[in-house]
């Protein structure tokens, strides 16, 4: 398995993660799995919408984006395209400081802790990973 | 012309089978989940009776007592729910009541059968707001964001807890504990609780909005829905009568 199928797959997953609170969201699921943690304090919270979305569902159009540049240089089109590498690390980083944002908002805003959210920012920091190992070796160098 | 060379690039894969068959998977396990994991949600919003006569007895009240809409909770200090509402939404509802848009009432129900300190904490907020409405929404808000020190058991006489609180919000501590060791607000209390059974309630938190009957805590959105279905649809209406001013419960005795 490449970096970018990892990133790709592990999108996915998150993307499905964001469906599933945005469902809850919008009040179409009544009630949250949630084993560990308080998902109805956190994504009841004031602080589960953003923009007047709710953040679950910018989730999805962040996952998304993430998922389709990964699969697109999985091919043979897009594969050496020098701004897959960049764009990967870019929306990485960008899903960094967001999950990071969230977090804090958490643990010392809301006191509460969502266990799914808690899943999406693990998947976020792995694919950050993944996303600068990508861009390193992706490199090009001068002979 | 410069040569490049492009360093530790993985080889393309021939085939991505394997790989679309790993996100087919993903995507059919995610929905599976999705829906086993998926319950409607209960309806959870009743109307009133409309035949039930006005509210009797007077509540804590926050805000324009003449706001097109008001807001009535019955809660109970040692229900986790109701205190995870104040921590959450209420904040917001009082954003609400400061601009004027709802004015936002708190009644007692203590459910006493299964929280053996909720007519405790009932008294220790109605013996602070025996000393100003400011006061019982302080101590009120003093005993919910105290609810791990006192509550479920925690402290075996929580008296002195709420004492901690009266001290910390400056109420004048030996008119509250005269007041606390007293029955003097013990028939406000069952008046609040008979009037919340009257509208049908038998859990908290529960709201009544306009003759929106809310059983359970609702999220933000939600709430501020019905309440604007609410205005929309009645007009700006007199204060209840004997509450021209902001209310502020007298004791029974």
């Amino acid at each position: 398995m490449t970096r970018r199928m990892a990133v790709a797959a592990l999108a996915l997953g998150g993307f499905f993660i964001s469906v599933y609170l945005t469902l809850f969201k919008l009040g179409m699921i009544g009630q949250l799995a949630c084993g560990v943690g308080s998902c109805d304090t956190v994504n009841l919270s004031a602080w589960g919408s953003f923009l007047g979305l709710p953040v679950a569902a910018w989730g999805m159009g962040y996952y998304a984006v993430l998922f389709a540049v990964a699969f697109a240089g999985e091919h043979d089109r897009w594969a050496e395209h020098p701004m897959i590498p960049k764009l990967l690390l870019l929306l990485a980083g960008w899903g960094l400081i967001f999950s990071a944002y969230l977090t804090y908002l958490e643990l010392f805003v809301i006191h509460a802790i969502c266990m799914w959210c808690v899943i999406s920012a693990l998947l976020v920091v792995v694919i950050a990973v993944l996303a600068v190992w990508e861009w390193r070796a992706s490199a090009v160098r001068p002979a | 012309m410069r040569n490049y060379s492009v360093a530790k690039v993985q080889p393309r894969r021939k085939s991505l089978g394997k790989f679309y068959l790993l996100l087919g998977v993903i995507v059919v396990a995610a929905v599976a989940a999705i829906a086993i994991n998926s319950r409607p949600p209960k309806q959870d919003t009743f109307q009133v009776d409309p035949n039930l006569p006005p509210v009797a007895v007077e509540g804590y009240l926050m805000g324009d007592p003449n706001a097109p809409v008001r807001v009535r909770e019955w809660a109970d200090f040692e229900c986790p729910t109701c205190a995870e509402f104040a921590a959450v939404t209420a904040p917001d509802l009082r954003e609400l009541a400061r601009t004027g848009q709802i004015s936002y009432e708190y009644f007692f129900f203590p459910i006493t059968q299964i929280h053996r300190s909720a007519a405790a904490a009932a008294y220790a907020a109605a013996c602070a707001g025996d000393q100003g409405i400011d006061q019982f929404w302080a101590m009120h808000d003093a005993i919910y964001a105290g609810y791990n020190d006192w509550a479920a058991g925690r402290a075996r006489n929580p008296r002195g807890v709420f004492l901690g609180y009266a001290r910390q919000i400056g109420l004048d501590t030996g008119a509250w504990e005269a007041c606390y060791d007293s029955d003097k607000f013990h028939d406000l209390i069952t008046a609040h609780l008979a009037e919340g059974m009257r509208r049908g309630i038998n859990g908290t938190p529960s709201f009544v909005i306009g003759d929106v009957l809310v059983a359970g805590s609702i999220p933000y959105d939600r709430m501020k829905m019905i309440i604007d279905s609410v205005a929309a649809t009645a007009p700006r209406a007199p204060a209840p009568s004997g509450d021209s001013t902001v209310a502020l419960p007298v004791g029974g005795n």
